[in-house]
């Protein structure tokens, strides 16, 4: 099954913050884990993913660097600053009072067989 | 790898046709690097995974899984605000052009900058004009007196001190002048040069008084009485100099306090001896 991409659009942030938390990371390294650690549940257009690590950077929530693979393809790394940590772990909670307040409604309105 | 004709859907049309929308045209080059170097990751991937796919198929794929450039070129545009771009640009350049003039400011006058570190020691108007007729002076005694005084974070020592012996007829009598370089340090800039002069009085040990220019207006007394007074010469961010004298002491005393105490029991307090002493120059 693939996620609705209105349901991921405001999580995009938490899971690049969640990534970078773990290391320096390029853009399409991030795409590639993400796809591989949720079994290709998320399939975001690629693009999308600039614009968020961009305006993390101007909230200098990240910085970047570019960094020249042994191939010679120059790559622009990320790295979490402190206050991306602090970010990451607002947005953490944000997202678990979000999730169990939808699972709280989903367990309530759970339809009893007819 | 690409004839003319494959232009269009090539990696660099892509990252053209993002930054069609990106305003700010100094960021284009990172932008479409960043791009490049990930539809290039994305065909490897796939060239990787499927051997069998022809090289513009993976390529094709790459760049549809970007989506659309618009789209991706107006939200970075957003990002890339070309009025904080310029602003950012002009003003590293501004500092960077503010360090060269101050490097070379600071080269061209690298003599200035050492002496204001250092302290010229250059003598005042009245002291070269003693030096200068040296040999006509009726000496009494030219030494370095040992004596020095601390107050309020300023040191006062005196560098230079010049006795002599004149017949001098504004006094009306003979007497003795004392001319001085008054040397004072001070650790703060902001307290170079403490403008103390004018009230910079003396006595000697036979208690007269050579009052300073200040008392002499405010109470008017007589200049017939001897007098103190001098000018600042030199003043460097932690040492300041002065050209002072003491003129028409009584010819029979020994020593000579100098004293300020305008805002206080004496402040300054400063005796020299009149034959001379400590290291003679």
């Amino acid at each position: 099954m693939r996620a609705d991409k209105n349901l991921l659009a405001g999580s995009t942030t938490l899971l690049v913050l969640s990534l970078l938390s773990k290391g320096d990371k390029y853009g399409y390294e991030m795409i590639a884990e993400l796809e591989s650690r949720s079994n290709r549940a998320f399939t975001l257009k690629e693009g999308t993913l600039y614009p968020i690590l961009h305006a993390l950077e101007k909230e200098k929530a990240v910085i970047s660097y570019e960094k020249e693979a042994p191939t010679g393809r120059v790559r622009k790394y990320y790295r979490i600053t402190r206050r991306g940590l602090s970010l990451l772990e607002e947005k953490q909670e944000d997202w678990s009072l979000f999730s169990k307040a939808v699972n709280a409604i989903l367990a309530g309105t759970d339809p009893a067989p007819a | 790898m690409s004839a003319p004709g494959d232009f269009y859907g090539s990696f660099q049309w892509y990252c053209e046709a993002v930054c069609a929308y990106v305003r700010f045209r100094p960021d284009h080059g990172a932008i479409s690097r960043e791009l490049t170097a990930h539809l290039e990751d994305h065909a490897d991937a796939l060239a990787e995974r499927h051997p069998e796919l022809p090289p513009t198929e993976a390529r094709r794929r790459a760049i549809a899984a970007m989506g659309d450039p618009e789209e991706l070129g107006r939200a970075l545009d957003q990002l890339h605000s070309p009025l904080l771009g310029w602003l950012q640009i002009w003003w590293i350049r501004s500092a960077r052009l503010l360090a060269v003039l101050a490097l070379l400011l600071a080269l061209t006058r690298a003599d200035a900058l050492f002496t204001a570190f250092t302290a010229p020691s250059e003598y005042g108007f009245h002291m070269a004009a003693l030096v200068e007729r040296y040999e006509e002076l009726d000496l009494v005694a030219d030494f370095r007196p040992r004596e020095i005084w601390r107050q309020g974070g300023y040191t006062f020592s005196i560098e230079r001190a010049l006795v002599t012996r004149s017949a001098d007829t504004a006094y009306g009598r003979e007497s003795l002048s004392l001319a001085y370089q008054l040397r004072v340090t001070h650790p703060n800039p902001w307290q170079r040069a403490p403008d103390f002069r004018a009230w910079l009085w003396a006595e000697d040990d036979l208690g007269n008084r050579y009052p300073s220019r200040g008392q002499q207006e405010q109470y008017g007394l007589p200049v017939r009485a001897g007098d103190s007074a001098g000018n600042p010469t030199a003043s460097t961010p932690f040492v300041s100099y002065y050209d002072l004298w003491v003129a028409g002491i009584d010819p029979d005393a020994k020593e000579l306090t100098l004293r300020f105490d305008r805002y206080g029991e004496n402040a300054i307090y400063l005796t020299v001896p009149l034959e001379g002493g400590a290291s003679h120059v």
